[in-house]
């Protein structure tokens, strides 16, 4: 798949600093490297089978990271603690995805950062980038592969609120990528210590496929792991058809635990639904057995090759996002079984559209029955359907990150292991409205929210809380709610920080009073919000309901990107961000486009998802805020529907 | 027999896509409507022997079933043979009306069976034939059905009335002439292959109306009227016209099959035939838009009845939206004007005090504009046209709009485009409505169910902006000036060529950027192809245009 690699510009200074260059690769063949550094000597690692001291030389003269794309680089980042220090080191991302922006080299202050003397951000081949740092003095370069990984993705702060994993022999990286902060250690253990603690409190670990213990049990010292103190799960190295159709295989296929936690995780971070495309220009792709891999082919071409062990990266997606979608050919399922399945759950996580039979029945165990089900779910004619599409494609995104992402998978593996996990995020749903009638209506859209954990804030702008309509609602309501009333007179943004206020959750939730909600917009959000990292997440006002002509409508709008304006009724966002912002401009109207503008100048993201949830209710003038005349709104429509014609994920019934 | 009344549910067919209709097998089912056969003819007794001799042998109920002979003025008069079927009339067309319309019109007049089937006087139908049309009209009572005509070889005296009885009795059609040498109605399988058996047929369904072998619903075929006599030729299909605007739907029965004997008209001198047609049809069928080109003149039956009520409107907005119709591009049209013209009187001696003054002026402006007349009510339908637009008063459209919103309108299959002008509480729109589709979802609707519910069932219903389309206030539109306005058909070629124009010069740097980068593969990945499309859509054809203009 790889082809030679161009030179990195860089090859003078490394070969007049003199010693080794020490080089990682991540999805690159090191045989391509000759061209890369012309007339210097190296010495190079791949993170896909390093061992904890990978390189001969402890001082090397340079440190270059090279990655075939972000993906690729993140999983060089989880083994980055066993990179060498360094004076200069070179980053270097061979292709990246259409909306990857330029990475950056943010650099924490308390590593390394002051050290910094010079960096280089520069194209590298038509898709790819090169970063060059140097210090004053040798830093850990591991921190630079980190830093640049950290840029490519909108999280500021790329921490896992998970058990710190520990990985027990090589090839363990693509478990927890874009961690450094996991360890390392060889098959036996034990896991590493650090002021007197282990490091790591879940770990991870090769082992042939006859001897895996199950995924249900952790391995005790009669497997071969030694160290008490943190729990170790067997991860099979070997899975392949080829062993498991050679002599002892049918052993150690019976052996085999087939079911999600037994698949390493989808990478969410980087494989997620980002660049999701509505209208596409080429039809339906072949995911089938090509030279004993799959590949992912459309009309006798080849778009994506799949790594042997399944991995999907995000330049990968990005070649695939024109299709209508990929039918999946399970007879000979890829290098074996796990790898298979890893490659179907990253393509429905990425919202590939995914046509295929009923899963074998091992597939449809390792997958979960759920997204089994879903993969054939849908047929080529639906898939013609721009509409049609984009639902079944958000379905399977759904179901693939729940559960197969690596938040989702190590939050199971450490509940199986009986270790505390985090609680998830609590969400502050702030509903405010001048109009008591809508109170029931609204609430009902708020208790069918489904997979969050909500409170509502439920502020009455001017309306009495005492008004019969107002009682009845909440007392209907089973979830928490916390009343506030604000004087008629007061700005509308006034009111809205008088609300969060009084919210107690880690989300703030901004609802309209009369708008209509899909049971899974608050979840899709906060999945949307953990993938992409951005402060604020929100969807467009793609569907309005024009009540006076009964008619719905359909914007075209893209989703599933870096946005500056989302719908003012959708968005949720971080209150540490809200706080810092200072919250809304206290004055009556466009508080959300202020808002959005204040995030952007202070470094924050905002990213838009799919926009299949909320229908916005367009009633006669005067009666809402929207002052544009309907044939605005049919003039800028791609698509129109007689009636009240919500997508299917609102569940809506007629 | 009598008309029964329409209780039943009546089954939605969209457009013309009667897949929505399965009828049973033949023989498997209990009819349960009656047909009258109608047969128009002139001379060749012995023809109509054998056409008669045939539908003795019908595998119809002979309860169900009377056939009415028109004799058109043969001498010496035709006479109803011996072998004919049990429910048989011959009456003679009255001197002074004679002529294929009129007798045809004469024999509808006394026919008594809930379906008319046309039938030449020289046919062979099947055993099954009557029974083949009778099926689809049970399962809806506004269909048209054409069967399937074979032409074949004949030779006067052979086969004889018995021979043909008892083969088709038998079942045995097919054996009585040579159907190698039989030709098929080569136009209707043309067609039918293109439509998918008429079912994507749309507008053009109609013409499958031909009097040698369809059946109508005698209820459809009394509201559209009889034939027109004052067609000589394609007096059917112009029937067939009228009936589609009356909600017909249009079903091809090929297991409906009958015999020509000898060849028709159209397949003797068919270039004459379209020749004459194209003179005679083209006024009555506005369907007919590929001879309906010139841009100025006028047609007997407009393609589009503009509506404008002119009850409590000033007469400059009466003024500016009838004009503004007037200078369309579209010129095809008629305008109805709605007041109480009844009771506007002038008062004569102090005539600027008239009561209802602005209805005295709009009445004036245009008591001499031929496309403008003048009614107390909204006629029921716009038929026999197929479009009807309805404009408020004070709203002008642009020169193009009315072609534009015609055009997306037809090519789309609406039944009713409307189009959002202003709002206050109540959304203020134009309509333009289908006249076919808005007969059919009135035949069809439920009880107490919108008609424009119906027709969105029927034919599909979409709203437009009015500005995206021109619509001006009548404040805000320059009235139509000669020598002022551009002429719309310069212009849209102008457009085209610019748009043509700039096409080719994008292609051209395309090429010259390809022969820059060697190597280049197109659409190498989907990264690319994206930079390209940004690069397209930034420096393309609009940014051309833009400067262009």
């Amino acid at each position: 798949m790889t082809a030679g690699l161009p030179p990195v510009g860089m090859a003078a200074e490394l070969a007049r600093a003199g010693g080794k260059v020490a080089v990682a690769v991540a999805g690159v063949d090191t045989a391509d490297l000759d061209g890369l550094l012309p007339g210097v000597a190296f010495e190079a690692a791949d993170v896909d089978s390093m061992g904890p001291n990978p390189w001969a030389t402890s001082e090397p003269s340079a440190v270059v990271v090279v990655a075939r794309t972000p993906t690729d680089l993140r999983r060089a980042v989880t083994l980055s603690g066993a990179f060498p220090a360094a004076t200069v080191v070179g980053v270097i991302v061979v292709d990246t995805p259409p909306w990857c922006d330029a990475p950056g080299v943010p650099l924490s202050p308390g590593l390394g950062r002051r050290f910094l003397r010079d960096v280089g951000i520069s194209r590298y081949g038509k898709n790819g980038w090169r970063v060059r740092v140097r210090f004053s003095q040798p830093q850990p370069s591991g921190e630079v592969a980190a830093a640049v990984a950290r840029s490519f993705g909108g999280h500021h702060l790329n921490g896992y609120a998970l058990p710190m994993a520990g990985l027990a022999g090589p090839g363990l990286a693509d478990w927890r990528p874009g961690d450094p902060n996991t360890t390392f250690a060889d098959e036996r253990g034990p896991a590493p210590d650090r002021s007197g603690v282990t490091t790591s409190d879940l770990a991870i670990r090769t082992v042939p496929a006859a001897r895996a213990v199950p995924a249900a049990k952790a391995a005790a010292p009669g497997d071969g792991w030694i160290d008490g103190r943190v729990p170790a799960v067997d991860h099979p190295a070997d899975a392949t058809w080829e062993r498991l159709g050679s002599p002892g295989g049918y052993e150690a296929l019976r052996g085999l635990a087939l079911e999600p936690d037994a698949v390493p995780p989808v990478d969410e971070r980087s494989v997620n639904p980002r660049g999701f495309l509505r209208t596409t220009t080429t039809g339906v792709a072949d995911l089938a057995q090509h030279d004993g891999r799959w590949e992912i082919r459309h009309e006798d071409r080849t778009l994506v090759g799949l790594a042997a062990s399944g991995g999907l990266t995000d330049a990968a997606i990005g070649r695939l996002r024109s299709l209508r979608g990929v039918r999946i050919a399970w007879r000979q399922a890829h290098t074996g079984p796990i790898a298979a399945v890893r490659a179907v759950a990253g393509l429905a996580a990425a919202g590939i559209p995914l046509l295929s039979d009923p899963p074998p029945p091992w597939a449809a165990r390792a997958l979960g029955p759920e997204l089994a089900a879903l993969t054939a779910a849908a047929t080529e004619q639906e898939l013609a359907d721009d509409l049609r599409r984009e639902e079944h494609s958000v379905r399977l995104r759904r179901l693939a990150l729940a559960h197969h992402g690596t938040t989702a998978r190590w939050r199971s593996l450490a509940t199986r292991q009986g270790i505390a996990v985090p609680a998830g995020p609590t969400v502050s749903v702030i509903m405010c409205t001048r109009r008591t009638d809508l109170v029931g209506f609204a609430l009902g859209q708020i208790a069918r929210q489904r997979g969050v954990d909500l409170e509502v804030v439920l502020t009455l702008h001017g309306v009495p809380a005492e008004a019969p309509e107002v009682v009845q609602a909440v007392a209907a309501f089973d979830r928490p709610v916390t009343i506030v009333q604000a004087d008629a007179g007061l700005p509308f943004g006034t009111v809205l920080n008088q609300a969060a206020a009084r919210a107690t959750g880690s989300f703030l939730s901004k609802w309209d009073d009369d708008d209509w909600y899909g049971p899974e917009h608050l979840s899709d959000m906060m999945l949307a919000q953990s993938y992409s990292g951005a402060e604020l997440v929100g969807a467009a006002s793609e569907f309005f309901y024009l009540q006076q002509i009964d008619v719905t409508l359909r914007r075209d709008w893209t989703s599933e990107t870096m946005s500056n304006h989302v719908a003012g009724g959708t968005f949720v966002m971080s209150r540490s961000a809200f706080e810092a912002l200072g919250g809304f401009r206290p004055v009556p109207r466009s508080v959300d486009v202020h808002l959005f503008q204040d995030l952007l100048r202070a470094g924050g993201a905002i990213y838009r998802t799919h926009g299949l949830g909320f229908v916005a209710r367009r009633a006669a003038k005067g009666a809402h805020t929207w002052q544009e005349p309907v044939g605005y709104f049919l003039a800028r429509a791609k698509d129109q529907w007689r009636g009240f014609r919500p997508s299917r994920l609102m569940e809506w019934e007629q | 027999m009598t008309q029964p009344t329409r209780a039943q549910a009546q089954p939605r067919i969209r457009h013309n896509d009667y897949g929505v209709l399965s009828p049973p097998p033949p023989g498997t089912w209990q009819p349960r409507l009656s047909v009258s056969v109608v047969i128009a003819a002139y001379g060749h007794q012995d023809k109509l022997d054998l056409t008669l001799a045939a539908l003795a042998a019908q595998s119809y109920p002979r309860h169900l079933m009377e056939v009415v002979v028109v004799d058109d003025g043969t001498d010496p008069a035709l006479r109803l043979p011996e072998i004919v079927p049990e429910n048989t009339r011959l009456i003679t067309s009255e001197p002074g009306s004679r002529g294929r319309s009129n007798a045809r019109n004469a024999g509808v007049a006394i026919a008594g069976g809930d379906v008319v089937h046309w039938l030449d006087a020289d046919m062979v139908t099947f055993h099954d034939e009557v029974e083949a049309h009778m099926r689809w009209h049970h399962l809806a009572d506004y269909l048209v059905v054409m069967g399937y005509v074979r032409f074949v070889d004949h030779r006067p005296g052979t086969p004889a009335p018995g021979d043909v009885h008892s083969a088709v009795s038998a079942g045995a059609a097919d054996k009585l002439f040579d159907e190698a040498a039989s030709e098929p109605h080569s136009w209707i399988v043309d067609l039918a292959e293109r439509t998918d058996g008429l079912r994507t047929a749309g507008d053009s369904a109609y013409r499958v109306h031909v009097t040698n072998a369809a059946s109508v619903n005698t209820r459809l075929l009394r509201e559209a009227g009889p034939l027109d006599t004052g067609l000589v030729l394609g007096e059917d299909t112009e029937l067939g016209y009228r009936l589609a605007q009356k909600g017909a739907a249009f079903v091809l029965a090929p297991e409906a099959r009958s015999r020509h004997l000898g060849t028709s008209m159209m397949m003797r001198d068919g270039e004459q035939v379209r020749r004459y047609n194209s003179v005679f049809v083209p006024d009555h069928v506005p369907h007919m838009r590929w001879l309906r080109t010139h841009p100025r003149r006028q047609w007997l039956v407009p393609y589009v009845e503009v509506v404008v009520e002119a009850e409590g409107a000033s007469y400059e907005d009466t003024r500016a939206t009838v004009d503004g119709f007037l200078a369309s591009s579209l010129n095809d049209i008629e305008i109805t004007l709605v007041g109480p013209w009844s009771s506007v009187k002038e008062d004569r001696r102090n005539p600027l005090d008239s009561p209802l003054l602005d209805l005295v002026l709009a009445r004036g402006l245009y008591r001499n504009e031929p496309r403008v007349r003048y009614a107390e009510q909204v006629p029921a339908t716009a038929a026999p046209s197929p479009y009807r637009m309805v404009c408020p008063s004070g709203w002008v459209p642009a020169p193009e709009t009315l072609r534009r919103l015609v055009e997306q309108a037809a090519e789309q299959g609406f039944g009713l485009v409307s189009v959002a002008l202003d709002e206050a509480d109540e959304v203020i729109a134009a309509r333009l409505e289908h006249t076919g589709a808005f007969a059919r979802a009135a035949l069809v609707r439920a009880e107490g169910e919108p008609l424009d519910a119906a027709v969105h069932e029927v034919y599909g219903t979409y709203w437009l902006d009015g500005g995206t389309l021109g619509f001006l206030p009548a404040g805000q539109a320059e009235p139509p000036k000669r020598g002022k306005s551009e002429d719309p058909a310069l212009m849209r070629e102008v457009t085209r060529l610019r748009a043509e124009n700039a096409r080719l010069t994008d292609q051209l740097a395309d090429v010259a950027k390809d022969a820059a980068t060697p190597g280049k593969v197109p659409g190498a990945s989907a990264k690319d192809s994206d930079a390209q499309a940004k690069a397209s859509r930034q420096g393309g054809p609009k940014a051309l245009l833009r400067r262009l203009r």
